[in-house]
């Protein structure tokens, strides 16, 4: 299990992590949302045992991870822009990581390399970003982690690639327990692969929960009312969003889906409809909820 | 909880890191080798060919000085080259920011990763120069072979071959430690080659200072502090020595210091990258101060050596003390903004940096402040005569006498004297407080415009509780005042008494420590025709000699009674058409056992010979020279 508690880590007088606390299970993929500069690349990089807490700790099983290559030889970590060394093609690159990581399993880049279009032996520096990640995402599986981190993985990645990723990742989870923690603006992905997410915002944590039971706690509601109600209406319900188009009533709801319904019903709407939100919603919604608002931004 | 995988020990992570950072840098392994069998074992051979095909006779001499100026110019200087590629190109991946997260993800310590690359770097550099040096002993094998010589310097080869190592082992951690101090490797080039060219200018330009101010100042152990802060300048330091003077069996005091301070140096500055590189924050890849004392120390440097410099030129352009600090001020200003610079890539933290250039400037005024007062009275530091067992006098009066090697260097001098008789520690005191006394009664505090320095010579108290003291010996004087020659008349006076002591006399002359086999002929000419070329026998050198050292003695004995002697050295004086001049010519020998020679060349076993630049001539006036004329007279070398 992944356990950060209280972590803070600063850059010089910029607080990029501030007391943040949260936990992810033995063979969960964690997806982990934000606005840009939220601290979601900090956060991983923190996990993989590169950035040094300022306070707070970060364990893998209960053993600090920083500088503690024991730990670290089960992490594996993917950044946003995956470095290569220099001249090397990604043959010599898994031979370099095989000599770092005791779990490395070759059997397991074979058959990796039979999935993915890459050859191996040309050089990294001449391949697209996409490929590029492609060989990152090889030699990750390769090294049979217990626990991977991806920042922006699917950034580059072809839909082909970006489903098959998915379904390697399944598969990883289901055959060997790998706990994923997943960093991505691209929130239509994360939730097709998600168990968990967490949402980032300046520095702090907005929330951290079980993606299906954060999808049925939010509803969007569309209804028509005769005559025409205001928000202060609804001021027993916990309404994120509140907006009347002609008139059409939509809303962003937290809370019980019957107790809503029953509200609802009450007033007696000429028409009404709730809707899943999808991930990208619940992020709108509740990055609203914490000041971030595209009209704050863009009056 | 259980680990779910064994992981790497430390020595396996090492291990992993230090082949892989090899296999990297192999390629400038391969290129290094090439170019330094280039320049050594190629450039030998073409070396002697050269001389074997111009059919001068091959000596391990000639095969020697060969190697000399082969190290010291294109292998030291490549070598270094190389040290500073290697050692960047291995370290640089902290200065990026992709490449620390990948190095620093990776299930490895930071102390297997910084290790690892270390000895890789180490091993690329090394490894190299003993296979270089192994082709050239395969070289000197073939010309030892081919010119039928008995023997070749491999000993030479081997101990320049672990000097390079040294040189190699030093620069290269200096470095590392450079880029361990530095957010990018623009920062690390830029401190490695100020501290480099900076550090040895201030600090010359500092001695010059005290130089100029305070009298007595020695020079001495001044080459291991010019290059102190500068491994890649003092790497040219011994080699140098090693050519221009002694040789490997003879290490002076300053080498000796040399190699103790960068041993020390070495060991501290890898201790120290290896503690700061594991305290390194990732995140400062990039940064401008990752750790900023360096950076200060550098930019106070830099800034101390162009505005000394700059102050010099104004003293020289404009003249006083005023121009002098206004140099200073206005160059250390100039340097601090540029160097704050470069570094920070923009004046932002210029404002919060000027408090070290102001730390500096008043550093700097309390430094001159010193230096004026005599230094803590360094400048009136004179022992009594009864707390020296011995001293060492090097006066300006004494001829500069060398004892030569088979190899034509250096091997000792009997320069300076030793004198360990009561009464010659006392001529000496006496005229050492007599020149301190004058100076700190006429012209202190100390300036640096307006007065000048005459060098009398240089003395060394060797003192009873195993201490030295070493001071010049030197009058402060203004150039343009009326009386100055009348007030160096004590000082005059008190040298005279030091120069007439017989073991001072019996010390310093030639004609006393020399032996009879020294030279094997003489040459008398009158004005300045021959008028005969004798090759004398051993009794006669014999009893030649101990006529001139009659007679020296006694004209020397008498000068504190009768003024100064009569010069007599013909280098010293215009010789008249009358003058009967006696010139012994010396030849190689090899010195007996319980030869006076033998203190000063250190269980030296070959044949020597004497040199002074102006010969060994006297010009033999009856009065001066009695015993030596009759004697010439006698035996018809002056018919």
């Amino acid at each position: 299990m992944i356990q950060v508690e209280r972590l803070t880590k600063k850059f010089q007088t910029k607080t990029a992590l501030n007391q943040i606390s949260v936990s992810v299970r033995p063979g969960s993929v964690f997806g982990l949302v934000g606005s840009n500069g939220a601290g979601k690349s900090t956060l991983l990089r923190t996990i993989a045992g590169i950035y040094k807490p300022d306070s707070g700790t970060v364990c893998l099983d209960g053993i600090p991870v920083f500088e503690n290559p024991a730990v670290k030889n089960r992490i594996f970590f993917i950044p946003d822009f995956p470095y290569f060394i220099p001249q090397s093609n990604m043959r010599e690159m898994a031979k370099f990581y095989a000599s770092m990581y005791s779990g490395w399993s070759w059997e397991r880049y074979r058959e990796l390399c039979s999935l993915f279009p890459i050859d191996e032996k040309m050089k990294i520096s001449g391949m697209s970003k996409g490929m590029q990640r492609q060989t990152a995402l090889i030699c990750a599986l390769s090294a049979c982690p217990d626990v991977l981190l991806m920042d922006e993985i699917f950034d580059g990645l072809d839909p082909v690639m970006r489903q098959l990723l998915k379904k390697l990742l399944a598969r990883e989870v289901a055959q060997r327990n790998v706990t994923v923690v997943i960093a991505s603006h691209n929130l239509r992905e994360l939730e097709d692969v998600c168990d968990h997410v967490g949402l980032l915002h300046q520095g702090g944590i907005v929330f951290e929960q079980e993606l299906d039971s954060l999808k049925l706690n939010l509803h969007k509601l569309q209804a028509v009312f005769k005559p025409m109600v205001t928000a202060d209406v609804f001021s027993d319900l916990d309404v994120l969003k509140f907006e009347v188009r002609g008139s059409l009533v939509h809303m962003v709801i937290r809370g019980d889906k019957g107790v809503i319904s029953r509200r609802i019903e009450a007033l007696h709407p000429v028409y009404f409809e709730m809707l899943p939100l999808t991930l990208e919603e619940v992020f709108i919604s509740e990055m609203e909820v914490s000041g971030y608002d595209i009209d704050k931004i863009l009056p | 909880m259980t680990l779910t995988k064994s992981y790497r020990n430390g020595l396996r992570q090492w291990w992993s890191v230090y082949i892989w950072s090899l296999k990297k840098q192999s390629g400038v392994g391969v290129i290094y080798l090439v170019l330094l069998c280039l320049a050594l074992p190629f450039l030998l051979g073409v070396l002697l060919f050269g001389v074997m095909k111009s059919q001068s006779v091959m000596t391990a001499e000639k095969l020697e000085n060969g190697l000399y100026l082969l190290f010291t110019f294109p292998v030291i200087p490549g070598t270094l080259l190389f040290v500073f590629i290697t050692a960047i190109l291995l370290f640089r991946f902290m200065h990026n920011k992709r490449s620390t997260d990948f190095y620093h993800a990776l299930p490895v310590s930071r102390t297997a990763m910084f290790f690892g690359r270390f000895l890789a770097g180490f091993t690329v550099l090394a490894v190299p120069m003993v296979l270089c040096c192994c082709i050239t002993a395969i070289v000197m094998a073939c010309m030892q072979n081919a010119a039928h010589m008995q023997s070749a310097p491999y000993h030479t080869l081997f101990l320049f071959m672990l000097y390079l190592l040294a040189v190699i082992l030093v620069t290269y951690t200096f470095t590392v430690f450079m880029a361990v101090c530095s957010g990018t490797t623009f920062n690390a080039i830029v401190s490695a080659v100020a501290v480099s060219v900076a550090y040895p200018v201030f600090m010359y330009l500092m001695i010059v200072m005290v130089n100029m101010m305070l009298p007595g100042f020695s020079m001495e152990g001044v080459t291991t502090v010019l290059t102190a802060g500068s491994p890649y300048m003092a790497s040219f330091i011994p080699a140098l020595f090693m050519m221009s003077s002694q040789g490997w069996a003879v290490t002076g005091a300053d080498m000796l210091a040399f190699f103790v301070w960068w041993a020390l140096v070495t060991a501290v500055l890898l201790l120290a990258s290896w503690l700061l590189y594991r305290s390194r924050k990732s995140e400062s890849a990039e940064g401008r101060k990752t750790y900023p004392v360096p950076q200060i120390i550098i930019r106070t440097v830099v800034s101390g050596a162009v505005g000394v410099g700059l102050g010099y030129i104004l003293l020289a352009a404009l003249g006083g003390t005023v121009a002098f600090f206004a140099g200073v001020i206005i160059g250390a200003c100039i340097a601090h903004v540029v160097t704050e610079a470069l570094y920070a890539r923009g004046f932002r933290t210029l404002l919060r940096s000027l408090p070290y250039l102001a730390g500096f400037l008043i550093l700097f005024g309390i430094y001159y402040a010193i230096l004026a007062t005599g230094c803590f009275g360094y400048d009136t530091k004179v022992p009594l005569a009864n707390q020296v067992e011995s001293v060492a006098v090097d006066l300006d009066s004494t001829a500069p006498v060398e004892i030569v090697g088979e190899n034509g260097r250096v091997i000792g001098s009997p320069v300076p004297v030793r004198l360990q008789e009561r009464a010659s520690i006392e001529a000496v005191i006496g005229w050492h407080q007599a020149v301190v006394d004058g100076n700190r009664a006429d012209h202190y505090p100390y300036q640096m415009t307006g007065t000048a320095h005459i060098f009398s010579g240089k003395v060394t108290y060797y003192l009873k509780d195993g201490s030295t003291l070493t001071r010049t010996v030197e009058s402060v004087y203004e150039p343009d005042a009326a009386d100055t020659q009348d007030r160096f008349s004590k000082q005059r006076e008190k040298k005279e008494l030091l120069l007439s002591q017989e073991e001072y006399i019996r010390s310093a002359n030639f004609v006393f420590y020399t032996e009879p086999q020294a030279f094997s002929s003489v040459k008398v000419t009158k004005g300045n025709e021959e008028a005969g070329h004798y090759v004398t026998e051993k009794g006669q050198q014999e009893i030649l000699l101990q006529m001139l050292q009659q007679d020296i003695l006694r004209t020397e004995m008498n000068r504190a009674e009768h003024g100064r002697a009569d010069l007599y050295e013909a280098d010293s004086r215009i010789i008249d058409e009358d003058d009967i001049v006696l010139t012994l010519e010396t030849a190689a020998f090899v010195p007996e056992q319980n030869s006076p020679l033998r203190r000063w060349i250190n269980g030296y076993q070959g044949k020597v010979s004497l040199t002074r630049p102006g010969g060994f001539s006297y010009v033999v006036e009856p009065s001066v020279f009695p015993n030596t004329y009759q004697y010439l007279l006698d035996n018809g070398f002056l018919a």
